[in-house]
């Protein structure tokens, strides 16, 4: 299809490369260096959506970021994403784009018809309407999401690479506009790191669209490009185009988004690199200089498609040498305006007329148009549109003095384009993100940038409200040089001069926030204040009249500058119509928050590569391999896998964990412990330190004994538990629960770093050393004696002893303590021999029928004894009081949670202690976590005894064994509780002793 | 990208301001201890890491257990403490011109020339696993291409290698013998 709107020659694009894409099915055609609006309008299309609440036909407004009409659904399942606006989507050979709002078609839209019915979708039309009843909110939910157009996700897994990457600099400089590369030239002079962020893919920023701007006599994109190329050669200079700085958070910490290949044809996107990047960005100085957004005029029906900002038309015929009309009108309250009636009428474009609500037109533009005999219709304004699809008519009448009304019912004039504009509004988005306060300013009719309350920032250009383009650069060159210079960089030799050019501004301007028509507001005709989420000037009075005063609850109810907009065209329209309504000032009524992200970002580069096997660590012990051969099912531990169980073929767990539980009992079984957290601790003081960290007594532990230790919180609370042994006279080992070994180090780190730094105590972890494993059960002796120099008799190596030697010819370190109430050693070897030790036990344990148990038969082990697991009979609320445990609470010394135990509420009698639980009958196996009530009700709730913290069935009993925590339990001994199952039956237990098997100990003492 | 396996790494504790503890090391390894935070001396062959202000990591080619025994020896009677933390730990090498960016991608730290150079060492961050890193201060990491190892825990080196190598992939990465 011919580019029928292609101007014959000038503009940023590259006429010999045709570039083929489809728009809602169509296939069209633009050159390289167009965007998607720019190649839509050059084949005539203005018409890109529908609006979001009425349906209305909607067309291109903006010539960036700011658009809120043309969003596009860009790419097809799975890689689809939506929200891009069509004027900063960079086109490509082969992209595929979709209108996002309008079914079936963007020319015949259904939903439409809301548009006839729009009195019944007043401003808080969903509140009002969805109210009740509550349950129904998920299906409005539903219809509201399917009729609001939102764009739509891909229904498959997104088969992109995302990435993420940390970045540091000494100057950051936002936006690659004449303020920003002022800046970031003086900046990086002097050697000072600079990242340059430019949304754009080229930089220049307005003086792409404004060529007959000149700087230091040249033509400015001369300037732009020398710039670029001394930026490019500065070795500490970093260039992100097509980059957005999307937010910014306390300490100058900033995040970026890099479209890394999205502008590339799908074809040539090469396969190493991610389609976007997120930068996570640390700075010590900040430049913004973000530029500014041209603020349209709200007057009756401004929404039609060819009704656009007047310097988006500019930029599409300059930049992109794109005729976005015929026959054109320009509506404007300020000087600046002319600019796009001048270069319209250079471009070819007849200009019906410059409608211009200022009583006397004047100004250096102004002058310039009359000169060239521009109609100019002084003290008019636009009253009304006409036009289906597209505008076809405006029509024109006289203000009143006040600018409140109009006279008569104007003058009609044809046209296909009416642009307009209303002042200009600075981008402080990202400085008021990082909470920098903004100031009113009358003159410009604008939020400028006031207060920073960050360290190192400065706001330059527009973006400060400076105008003049050689305003912009002598700000961005004094940023630039200040910030480099707080930083120790300073340029060497003399000081450059500030780039120079002419310095005018937009103004005089008078300004109208809303724009009368010949009918009242909301009375036939719309004032749209936020196209996209089809907010009007009768919305925001309607809001007033319900009652809503703060702007903050105007902008909710009304949805005003919500979405991707974040206020970008409407805010001080909206704000201003209030403040009339309101007989208050713009800055009385203040300013809404502005939030990250200033445009939508992906969640892709938030997940980066954190995605299938990089996820998550994954760490295993030096026996892993052996595991996954014999079939071991596994269990997460933290970021552990620790073995669960070895099911032989045919066996489930119940099966495979009674056969590892019975195997254990009757001969022998062995398990990998390796995760098990340990610390070594040295130094004279080191018994000192664990009196102190542990309940009970370390002093006089004898070298080359082991103890059963607990440590408490502050709060007197069981915190971990485990064995530690005595190495030498200053010399400890201690272990930790596996999911505890790294918070229980920062403890006791804390305590010594802290509070105790007069003792001579280090602590290592040496967790990882080591690898470990306990083989358990009546021949455990038999096995080892065969493979260990070490001395293994009761008297030479009794129960709670360790000893040094060799096992299967490696140094080990063996320790004899049970978990599972057998005769039990703890072998510890240098962890990269721990797979050929373990398998050298395997071998050798054959003829004893040795059996790997996991994790599940070493719970099960450990209930029969009645032994705890922190996390299971603990969290965080269990004293030893309560588990019974007051044997190993020390009377004499002092210790971390003593003092909380002497509350009064840790003896209350009915605190929930640790019990044993038999069931009634036998084969019944508790669920772990049912509630125990002592008398069953026909209905929850009941009042609850406590809950059951391990329950099992233990082939060596031949019953279910349980324990729980249950007020006052201690006192309950020998009597019934009940345990109400989700299904209506009641499971009826007698509260027992803990310890289920082998109570005296005689079988771990062998 | 290359693992250096079976690398000897001692934990050294003691007080910097103990001369009778700095002479013992010195009298054992040769380098002196470095005092000052993030530097390394010594060379491949023995290299002393500042860890903490009471914290060194002595790291050698191998023989973790002798280096062990032998500041241990040295150090009878004088507040410290020697942990061989060799089998606890496995080493990686990265190396080449853009080995900073591939870094950056996990570290939070600032690792620019001028504030990471050649010998110097730190504790931080890779991806999502803790690591110990030291910039070579050797002629093959010039800043053009700066050569760095990584020092992470034993169970955490297969999800940082495999970090790494899909870090690295977007500038092309070659995995070599250590």
């Amino acid at each position: 299809m011919a580019q029928d709107f292609r101007l014959p020659q000038g503009g940023l694009i590259d006429r010999s490369r045709l570039v083929s894409f489809t728009f809602n099915g169509k296939t069209l055609n633009g050159f390289a260096g167009d965007s998607l609006a720019s190649a839509l309008l050059a084949n005539g299309i203005h018409l890109v959506g529908r609006s979001f609440k009425y349906h209305r036909p909607r067309g291109i407004v903006s010539a960036g970021a700011e658009e809120p009409n043309a969003l596009i659904q860009l790419g097809e399942d799975p890689r689809t994403d939506p929200n891009h606006r069509a004027p900063q989507i960079e086109l490509y050979d082969g992209l595929k784009a979709k209108t996002q709002n309008a079914w079936p078609s963007v020319e015949f839209d259904v939903g439409a018809l809301n548009n006839k019915l729009s009195r019944m979708l007043p401003a808080g039309f969903y509140y009002k309407t969805f109210m009740w009843p509550a349950a129904m909110w998920m299906k409005y939910e539903h219809f509201i999401r399917q009729a609001a157009g939102l764009g739509t996700a891909p229904t498959e897994r997104d088969p992109d690479c995302y990435d993420k990457t940390h970045a540091h600099c000494d100057v950051l400089v936002v936006g690659a506009g004449p303020a920003g590369l002022a800046a970031a030239l003086a900046a990086a002079r002097g050697g000072a790191r600079v990242i340059l962020v430019e949304q754009d893919h080229a930089l220049g920023g307005s003086l792409l669209s404004t060529p007959d701007e000149e700087i230091d006599g040249k033509p400015a994109l001369e300037w732009v490009a020398a710039a670029e190329a001394e930026l490019a050669e500065l070795p500490e200079v970093r260039i992100l185009k097509r980059t957005q700085c999307f937010a910014y958070f306390d300490h100058n910490y900033l995040g970026l988004i890099e479209k890394v290949t999205d502008h590339l044809p799908p074809v040539e996107k090469p396969e190493h690199l991610p389609r976007q990047r997120l930068w996570k960005l640390r700075t010590k100085q900040v430049v913004l200089a973000t530029g500014a957004i041209e603020r349209p005029l709200v007057f009756s029906d401004n929404d039609r498609p060819g009704i656009m900002m007047a310097n988006a038309a500019r930029t599409y015929v300059n930049r992109y040498a794109v005729k976005p009309g015929k026959r054109a009108v320009v509506f404007t309250n300020n000087d600046g305006g002319y600019a796009a009636a001048l270069d319209l009428k250079k471009a070819g474009i007849e200009v019906a007329c410059v409608v211009d609500a200022r009583a006397a037109a004047v100004g250096r533009l102004t002058d310039q148009a009359e000169a060239e005999g521009l109609r100019i219709l002084a003290d008019q304004a636009i009253i009304g549109t006409e036009g289906e699809k597209r505008v076809s008519k405006v029509r024109v009448a006289p203000l009143s003095e006040d600018g409140t009304r109009v006279f008569g019912g104007g003058e009609t004039i044809d046209c296909d384009l009416a642009v307009s504009s209303g002042g200009w509004t600075p981008v402080v988005h990202l400085f008021s993100q990082s909470k920098g306060s903004l100031r009113w300013d009358e003159d410009l009719s604008c939020y400028r940038p006031d207060k920073s309350m960050q360290a190192g920032q400065a706001v330059v250009g527009s973006a400060n409200g400076s105008f003049g383009l050689a305003g912009c650069l002598a700000e961005g060159d004094a940023a630039g040089t200040k910030a480099a210079a707080e930083v120790g960089f300073k340029a060497k030799g003399r000081k450059r001069k500030a780039p120079e050019a002419e310095d005018y501004t937009f103004l005089p301007a008078r300004w109208i926030y809303l724009v009368p028509s010949d009918k009242p507001v909301g009375h036939g005709g719309k004032h749209f204040v936020d196209q996209q989420n089809d907010v009007t000037a009768a919305d925001l009075k309607l809001a007033l009249r319900e009652g809503y005063r703060s702007i903050e609850h105007v902008k909710r109810y009304t949805t005003t500058g919500m979405g991707t907009d974040q206020g970008k065209l409407g805010n001080v329209n909206a704000i201003g119509i209030v403040a009339e309504e309101l007989g208050k000032t713009l800055p009385e009524v203040g300013v809404t928050t502005f939030r990250p992200p200033y445009t939508p970002v992906t969640f892709g580069i938030f997940a980066g590569r954190d995605v299938d096997d990089l996820l998550d660590p994954v760490r295993t012990t030096p026996m892993h391999s052996w595991h996954e051969r014999n079939g071991a099912e596994f269990e997460d531990v933290g970021q552990w896998k620790r073995a669960w169980y070895y099911p032989k073929a045919g066996e489930d767990i119940h099966a495979a964990v009674n056969r590892e539980v019975e195997a254990t009992r009757r001969s022998l079984g062995i398990l990998d412990a390796s995760t098990l957290g340990k610390i070594d601790i040295q130094g004279a003081d080191s018994a000192e330190f664990l009196n102190r960290i542990y309940t009970n007594a370390w002093s006089k532990l004898a070298v080359g004994r082991c103890r059963y230790g607990l440590m408490l919180n502050e709060d007197g609370m069981v915190m971990d538990d485990g064995v530690t042994s005595r190495l030498g006279e200053n010399h400890f080992i201690m272990t930790t629960t596996t999911g505890n070994a790294a918070p229980v180090l920062a403890h006791l780190e804390e305590w010594l770093q802290t509070e105790w730094p007069e003792l001579d105590v280090y602590l290592t972890s040496v967790t990882e050393e080591f690898a470990t494993m306990t083989i358990s059960g009546p021949n455990a002796r038999r096995l080892l004696a065969e493979i260990t120099d070490i001395e293994l008799s009761p008297n030479a190596l009794p129960h709670m002893a360790l000893a040094l030697g060799e096992v299967a010819g490696v140094p080990a370190r063996v320790f004899r303590i049970s978990f599972t109430g057998e005769l039990s050693y703890e072998i510890n070897v240098p962890a990269s021999y721990g797979l050929y030790v373990w398998q050298s036990l395997i071998r050798v344990g054959e003829k004893y029928g040795i059996t790997p148990y996991g994790t599940e038969a070493m719970h099960v082990l450990r209930a029969e004894k009645g032994f705890i697991i922190v996390g299971q009979e603990t969290d965080g609320s269990v004293t030893p009081l309560d588990l019974g445990m007051d044997w190993i609470v020390s009377k004499k010394k002092d210790f971390i949670g003593k003092r909380s135990l002497t509350r009064s509420d840790m003896s209350k009698p009915d605190r929930k202690q640790l019990v044993g639980l038999l069931t009634d009958d036998p084969k019944s196996v508790l669920e772990e976590g049912a509630a125990l009530v002592e008398t069953v009700l026909d209905k929850p709730p009941m009042p609850m005894l406590g809950h059951v913290t391990s329950s099992y069935w233990s082939p060596n009993c031949g019953r279910s064994i349980a324990m729980a925590l249950i007020k006052g339990g201690q006192a309950r001994m020998g009597m019934k509780v009940h345990a109400p199952t989700a299904d209506g039956r009641v499971i009826t237990c007698t509260v027992a002793d803990p310890v289920f098997f082998d109570k005296d100990g005689e079988r771990l003492r062998a | 990208m290359a693992e250096l396996p079976f690398r000897a790494m001692v934990a050294l504790r003691g007080r910097s301001d103990d001369p009778r503890f700095l002479s013992a090391v010195k009298q054992a390894q040769g380098p002196d201890l470095p005092l000052e935070a993030g530097l390394t001396s010594g060379d491949e062959n023995l290299r002393l890491l500042w860890l903490g202000p009471d914290e060194w990591w002595a790291v050698a080619r191998d023989g973790g257990p002798e280096l062990a025994a032998k500041l241990k020896d040295a150090l009878q009677g004088v507040r410290s403490s020697v942990v061989d933390v060799s089998e606890a730990h496995a080493t990686i090498e990265i190396a080449g011109p853009r080995s900073r960016d591939v870094l950056m991608k996990g570290c939070p730290l600032d690792l620019h020339s001028r504030l990471f150079g050649p010998g110097q060492c730190t504790r931080s961050l890779i991806a999502k696993a803790e690591c110990t890193l030291l910039q070579l201060a050797d002629e093959q990491s010039a800043e053009a291409e700066p050569a760095y190892q990584l020092i992470v825990r034993r169970s955490f080196a297969e999800y940082v290698w495999c970090w790494l190598e899909d870090a690295a992939r977007e500038y092309g990465v070659t995995v070599v013998a250590g």
